[in-house]
């Protein structure tokens, strides 16, 4: 059995300061994942906070089996998960499906118009990040934000590696054809 | 050259994993108009995902959740789990051996341990470190168990010396 490193020991002993230590270590990667897979920015803080206290709480059962990032980044994903199906919010990709036409997808979203208050791309691509399914969502912002690998990907999200880089291009496909449909190339 | 454009996965593959794609590929993409004008979206859009002004949370935010800690028992480490089994696998052979003692006489010890006591040995050891375990979870600590043993031990060698001294002394006065 593989050995729990001391930092983690520290934690379970009860060393409150350890755990603080690691929340900073990991709340980058619990914030991309949250952030961008719940929209309710008031629910966001309380999730985020949930996930480290859930760690908390299985840190005991965590072996070094896997990366402790993968790990934690799983137990976030989860949570989100969770919360999105008590909202009812679409998670897979049936919501936009491979089938599924730019002039459908554009018919659903936003229209031009109610972007005047969108000054740069970035806020613009903020809105479309919003609009993919939070699956997609999800596997963008570990990809981008947090250059993790396919493989990694897949252990926090329990796809295949083939399923996120699939959905990863999808993901991405449909962002630059809605942004290259609502906007001139000179307002991107 | 190739005279075909790229597809939207071999875009996105120049952008991101440029040196995976097949040189004639590459070449073409980086002489053809239409194919550049793509990478030039593609390549935005990565720089607008890799953003992450949207995403803070208070500067105080570890100090938070770490303050919401429920002050319990802390969870046992690694070495205290390891101490404790050590105790109980030590504390079990030695409950054997004064149980031994008691039922078969302090001479068994001298003549070696018969086929059964040996098993019987293995046997509670083993109960003995389950139960331990056992007791454990429900908070129960180690070296109290260790401690019982340890008491059981000397009860059983004290009686059996009394036995044997008055015994001998029996055996004197006849």
């Amino acid at each position: 059995m593989a050995e729990r490193p001391p930092q983690i020991e520290r934690i379970l002993a009860g060393d409150h300061k350890a755990f603080e230590e690691f929340v900073k270590e990991h709340q980058r990667l619990v914030s991309h994942i949250v952030f961008r897979m719940v929209s309710n920015d008031e629910d966001r803080k309380d999730i985020c906070q949930d996930v480290f206290l859930k760690v908390h709480q299985n840190l005991a059962g965590f072996r070094n089996e896997s990366k402790l990032s993968t790990w934690v980044g799983r137990v976030a994903y989860n949570r989100c998960l969770n919360h999105l199906e008590k909202k009812k919010v679409p998670l897979f990709e049936d919501h936009c499906a491979e089938g599924s036409t730019i002039d459908s997808v554009i018919g659903e979203a936003v229209q031009p118009d109610e972007y005047t208050e969108h000054q740069d791309m970035a806020m613009r691509l903020r809105a479309e990040i919003q609009e993919l399914p939070a699956q997609y969502r999800a596997i963008v912002s570990l990809y981008h934000l947090d250059e993790m690998t396919y493989k990694e990907i897949g252990e926090i999200t329990k796809l295949p590696e083939g399923t996120v880089k699939s959905y990863l291009f999808r993901a991405r496909k449909l962002l630059k054809e809605r942004l290259a449909a609502k906007y001139q190339p000179e307002e991107l | 050259m190739r005279y075909e454009h790229a597809n939207e996965q071999q875009l996105q593959k120049y952008v991101d994993e440029r040196h995976r794609l097949e040189r004639p590929l590459v070449d073409h993409i980086e002489h053809c108009g239409l194919c550049q004008e793509a990478v030039a979206q593609y390549q935005m859009l990565f720089d607008g995902l890799a953003d992450e002004h949207d995403i803070r949370l208070p500067a105080d935010f570890a100090a938070t959740v770490a303050a919401q800690l429920p002050a319990t028992k802390p969870v046992e480490t690694t070495a205290e789990r390891w101490s404790m089994s050590t105790v109980l696998g030590v504390a079990g052979p030695l409950l054997m051996i004064a149980v031994t003692i008691y039922i078969l006489g302090y001479q068994s010890l001298l003549t070696g341990f018969d086929g059964f006591s040996t098993g019987a040995v293995g046997l509670l050891t083993g109960l003995f470190t389950a139960a331990g375990e056992f007791l454990l979870r429900y908070g129960l600590r180690a070296d109290l168990i260790g401690f019982a043993a340890l008491l059981l031990v000397t009860i059983g060698l004290t009686d059996r010396l009394l036995r044997a001294l008055r015994h001998g002394k029996a055996m004197l006065m006849a």
